[in-house]
């Protein structure tokens, strides 16, 4: 298939910046922003699976926030990065899906799946194995299940910015903008959830030495 | 309940592989194409310029359509009912008294009424003589104002027979009577030398 020569080509696409990208979008190319979606696509997917929980509908998530960013292109001013803003929208969309009553009567529907998901929790097939001895492995299971039903537990502002930050993606910066607090609130989030964790899993017998 | 003792490093670990495991999960294959495919089943996005002209464009016919269709305004309608208020007989319009006219009163049109008219004891006629017309302030000698709207010579009020009050009719406001002024004269004063 022939390219256009002034579309973005996939050799091109690498030496382009965001910036460069996203003002093609902003005339109609619709290829340039398709490659802004594969560059930012892992990155607005975890965000919202760290608020909703579930793969499926942190797809769906994703997936509406680039169409929101698609359409509200023209009022993207570069005062920002095109990512930080990407993902204010990912948040926001998130939280609204979160926040839905639909959502609430599907989980209220289906009473044997857990509260944060369909596969949130489908330990068997996520822990990593670890070369140790049955027992140990069996132990290590059982603590990484402890441990995730923890997590669901905390509360909210805490388990975001903890699972935010575990995501390998987002920069606290990038974090502070999503949940719109500052840099060291975000941290201190963090650890305090990490504290309030091994808090509930001392009094769950698990203990450091 | 069991007891399980790790080294303080181990529940950190075992802290971030949960998280980890949770957070650090990617979309399924086929994602860019399926942003897209919903890109291209929208409508297509309008430009700045649309979004701004259109709705001003909008806004701009129903204000010329609302300023077009405006009814014009009615001319004010008389207040008394004819079955509730007798008919009078019409009186011309006098406005000034015979003996303050310094030239011949000029006749008055029939639609033109003076409206309530005071004057103030001691205030003097700043524009000349008074004519038909609106005057700018009061009289050197005082005056009963006429109470009435429509105002009614002295020597007609006298015929009349004091029997029945006067009856008030509004009349329709015809416009705003024409205002003339004389040209003010300035005179030089004189002013003798003075002596020591």
């Amino acid at each position: 298939m022939a390219e256009s020569t002034d579309r973005v080509t996939a050799a091109q696409a690498s030496e382009v910046t965001d910036l460069d990208l996203v003002r093609l979008a902003q005339a109609g190319d619709l290829d340039a922003f398709g490659e802004l979606v594969e560059r930012n696509r892992r990155a607005v997917f975890r965000a919202a699976l760290a608020a909703v929980g579930s793969p499926s509908e942190a797809d769906d998530v994703a997936q509406e926030a680039f169409v929101t960013a698609w359409r509200k292109l023209d009022g993207f001013r570069g005062e920002s990065q095109f990512r930080t803003w990407l993902l204010s929208i990912t948040w926001r969309k998130a939280i609204d899906r979160r926040k839905s009553i639909t959502r609430w009567l599907k989980l209220a529907a289906s009473p044997s799946r857990d509260q944060a998901g369909e596969d949130m929790f489908d330990v068997m097939e996520r822990v990593p194995s670890l070369e140790r001895t049955q027992d140990s492995a069996l132990e290590s299971s059982e603590l990484q299940t402890q441990i995730k039903k923890l997590i669901g537990t905390l509360p909210r502002k805490l388990r975001d910015a903890l699972l935010l930050a575990g995501t390998g993606e987002h920069t606290y910066e990038e974090i502070g903008r999503m949940l719109e607090a500052p840099v060291g609130t975000v941290k201190w989030r963090v650890a305090e959830a990490r504290r309030v964790l091994k808090r509930k899993l001392a009094a769950m017998g698990y203990s450091d030495e | 309940m069991s007891n399980h003792t790790y080294p303080r490093r181990l529940l950190d670990d075992a802290i971030d592989r949960a998280v980890h495991d949770l957070a650090q999960r990617d979309p399924r294959p086929g994602f860019r194409r399926r942003v897209l495919a919903q890109l291209n089943a929208a409508p297509p996005r309008m430009s700045w310029v649309q979004k701004v002209l259109v709705p001003a464009a909008a806004m701009a016919a129903v204000l010329i359509l609302g300023v077009w269709l405006r009814p014009s305004p009615a001319p004010t309608q008389m207040v008394s009912t004819p079955a509730a208020v007798p008919q009078a007989p019409q009186r011309p319009p006098v406005t000034v008294p015979p003996e303050e006219a310094k030239s011949p009163p000029r006749p008055v049109r029939e639609a033109a009424r003076r409206i309530e008219h005071k004057r103030e004891p001691g205030v003097q006629f700043t524009f000349g003589p008074p004519s038909q017309r609106v005057v700018a302030t009061s009289v050197s000698n005082a005056l009963r104002a006429p109470r009435a709207i429509d105002a009614v010579p002295t020597q007609q009020i006298a015929d009349d027979p004091p029997a029945a009050l006067p009856l008030i009719r509004v009349a329709p406001i015809e416009g705003p009577a024409e205002i003339t002024l004389k040209p003010i004269e300035i005179r030089p004063i004189a002013i003798a030398p003075q002596t020591r």
